[in-house]
């Protein structure tokens, strides 16, 4: 698919497929064309070039952009709905739209919402709006469901039940393809991840695999930062980067076990006691900083 | 149809549930018709229209000696329209001018008009006591008599509340398009676009709507004119329905285009003042437009509220049916087709162009 926007180009010739049935999660940071991506899926916006088909309907014709939009369940970027309207109203309103439509009990009862189901939209809190914001991609009960960052903006309790629900959601048998710029979420919720930058893919895979081919290894954390480690990327324990953090340092190597042996022994020669001493593998943020020299927020 | 049946009534409890709108669009129409029928209810309208009939030199020079008088609106008309005119209170006062030496001038009044039937017969007079003083040489160039019909009064709440009406059918309509800016601001409008429904379904729902609320509006409006002011309608409700609609039409098609050029609904309720406010002034909403001439009375004949509140003056005030009005019926049909060709021009469904 390639989209420009005047003299921007949003997508450089971007190919994804997404399987039945799996949570395809595009991740990038903002501007990285994740939302123009599914715009055009949706049929909001046409491609300048490329083949775009949801279940099989191409929504850049309006015969297929009809097919597609009876079929697809959305949840957009901003969540805007009725402020005035309640939340039963609001589910209501949009079962009209479909011709084939879930009880707006039953989405209540799914979203946990059933006892505000009078409340009007606008006294409700963001993760609650969420939640509307994701029966409404239900309410025709889709085969495919687009969710444009369905986290961003929530606390850490409303982002947990977003996951939740959309767990379930794929349970169901529903394909799920969703946006996001926080990596643990994509790692969370997809064995399908494509990350994108720029408006091109740049990897694509589990989240595994896609650190495991890039062979980052692990990142080692080490403190206090009187410990002078400088002189460790001679010291032959396979370390890629030696960087000085504000409580520490912060070490990229191949194995975890040459390099925490190799601060012990240093650290006991010199006399200081080790305050700090962590190993993580790499994630997909260091997979989106090597493949990008850029960071993902 | 179902989609169109839900739009519909999630609208109207939109609007009714938005205490601002509820409480502009009802209640200041009716506030600027209480305090101006309480302080002039019941006075004659501002201007004193006076119909003139009859050929002839004798004719000509009465009536440009009438057009003088300050606050007189002379109209040439056949003796027949004349006293029909007089007859639905268009005009206060009919002269039919006849024969020469003497010329015979025939006072018509109504006497709905009786408080200032008087008055404008002695300035009529005075005015051809003057033409005569300058013509020496012909002593007894007048003779007046006088007849009396019964017809319908004019006072101000008759001028007022037709105006009123326009009014509210106007400012709604204008200000109609800027909920649309708000939920195209907002993204509401692209979480309809990414659902099956048509936009001529969304567009319908909103027009639909916008009318019930009107329909409400003009009833109340009448409601209390008649109740209040002893408005009393004096037909031509046909006629008068016919205009409101396709005026409420034309001005809603204008809210609609507004609100495709306008970015935000800041800017959208500016350039809709822009157009109210002169139309509210030029439209003779609060006083008669009869009178100006000049670059003041060119933009007076170009408001289409002007005719809007002229065809239902005329039907309501006055009783007329659909032939009085069919000329003010095809500017405001013109104007509805106008606005609709640039409301489709102009929509959007997206703040950002796509």
């Amino acid at each position: 698919m390639r989209k420009r926007y005047g003299g921007q180009t949003a997508l450089d010739g971007l190919t994804l497929r997404a399987e039945q049935g799996e949570i395809l999660a595009l991740l990038g940071p903002n501007g990285a064309g994740k939302t123009t991506f599914l715009e055009i899926l949706e049929g909001l916006r046409a491609a300048d070039a490329g083949e775009v088909a949801v279940l099989g309907h191409d929504p850049g014709t309006p015969a297929g952009r009809a097919y597609v939009q009876e079929h697809i369940g959305v949840s957009l970027q901003t969540t805007a709905l009725f402020d005035t309207l309640t939340v039963a109203e609001t589910l209501d309103l949009f079962g009209a739209f479909y011709k084939e439509r879930e009880s707006t009990s039953a989405l209540l009862d799914r979203i946990g919402l059933a006892d505000r189901a009078g409340a009007r939209v606008g006294q409700l809190s963001g993760g609650q709006r969420q939640r509307v914001a994701i029966a409404l991609a239900l309410v025709n009960r889709p085969s495919v469901v687009f969710l444009d960052e369905p986290t961003t903006g929530l606390d850490p309790g409303a982002r947990r039940y977003v996951w939740e629900s959309v767990r379930q959601i794929a349970a169901e048998g529903r394909t799920i393809i969703l946006t996001t710029h926080y990596m643990e979420e994509a790692t969370y919720l997809s064995r399908h991840v494509a990350i994108i930058d720029r408006g091109r893919l740049v990897a694509e895979g589990t989240p595994e695999g896609i650190v495991g081919d890039l062979r980052l290894g692990v990142n080692v954390f080490a403190g206090p930062g009187s410990l002078d480690l400088t002189g460790m990327d001679a010291a032959g324990v396979g370390v890629a980067t030696v960087e000085r953090s504000d409580d520490g340092w912060r070490i990229r190597a191949e194995r975890a076990e040459p390099v925490v042996e190799w601060i012990f022994g240093h650290a006991r020669a010199a006399g200081i006691e080790i305050g700090r001493l962590e190993v993580e593998r790499a994630t997909l943020e260091d997979a989106f900083l090597h493949l990008t020299g850029r960071g993902l927020e | 149809m179902k989609a169109l049946g839900a739009l519909v009534v999630a609208n109207l409890k939109l609007w009714v549930r938005n205490r601002q709108t509820l409480v502009w669009s009802l209640v200041f129409p009716l506030l600027m018709m209480v305090l101006l029928g309480l302080f002039f209810g019941h006075q004659a309208s501002g201007a004193t229209d006076i119909a003139v009939a009859g050929t002839g030199p004798a004719a000509a020079g009465l009536t440009e000696a009438l057009r003088h008088v300050p606050n007189f609106v002379v109209h040439v008309l056949d003796r027949s329209r004349a006293i029909a005119d007089l007859k639905n209170g268009s005009v206060t006062m009919a002269l039919v001018v006849s024969g020469r030496a003497p010329v015979h001038v025939a006072i018509w009044q109504s006497a709905a008009n009786a408080s200032v039937n008087g008055q404008v017969a002695l300035v009529v007079q005075q005015v051809a006591n003057q033409i005569q003083a300058q013509a020496t040489h012909a002593p007894n160039m007048f003779a007046f008599s006088s007849h009396s019909i019964s017809g319908h009064a004019t006072s101000y709440i008759d001028f007022l509340v037709p105006g009123i009406v326009a009014m509210e059918l106007m400012s709604n309509g204008l200000f109609s398009g800027l909920a649309m800016v708000t939920y195209r601001e907002q993204g509401i409008l692209r979480r309809i676009r990414v659902t099956p429904v048509p936009t001529l379904t969304f567009l319908l729902a909103r027009i639909i709507v916008q009318l019930v609320v009107l329909a409400a509006q003009v009833v109340i409006t009448l409601g209390v004119a008649v109740i209040f002011f002893q408005y009393a309608p004096a037909g031509g409700a046909a006629a008068a329905a016919l205009a409101m609609l396709i005026g409420a039409l034309a001005f809603i098609a204008t809210g609609f285009f507004v609100a495709g050029v306008a970015r935000t609904a800041d800017a959208a309720s500016a350039i809709a003042n822009l157009i109210n406010l002169p139309m509210m002034f030029l439209g003779g909403v609060f006083f008669p437009t009869s009178g100006f001439g000049g670059a003041f009375g060119f933009l007076i004949r170009i408001v289409p509220l002007g005719y809007l509140s002229a065809a239902l003056r005329v039907t309501l005030s006055n009783g007329q049916g659909f032939g009085s009005i069919a000329g003010d019926l095809a500017v405001l049909l013109v104007t509805l087709a106008v606005a609709t060709g640039l409301a489709a021009r102009f929509f959007r469904w997206e703040s950002q162009p796509a």
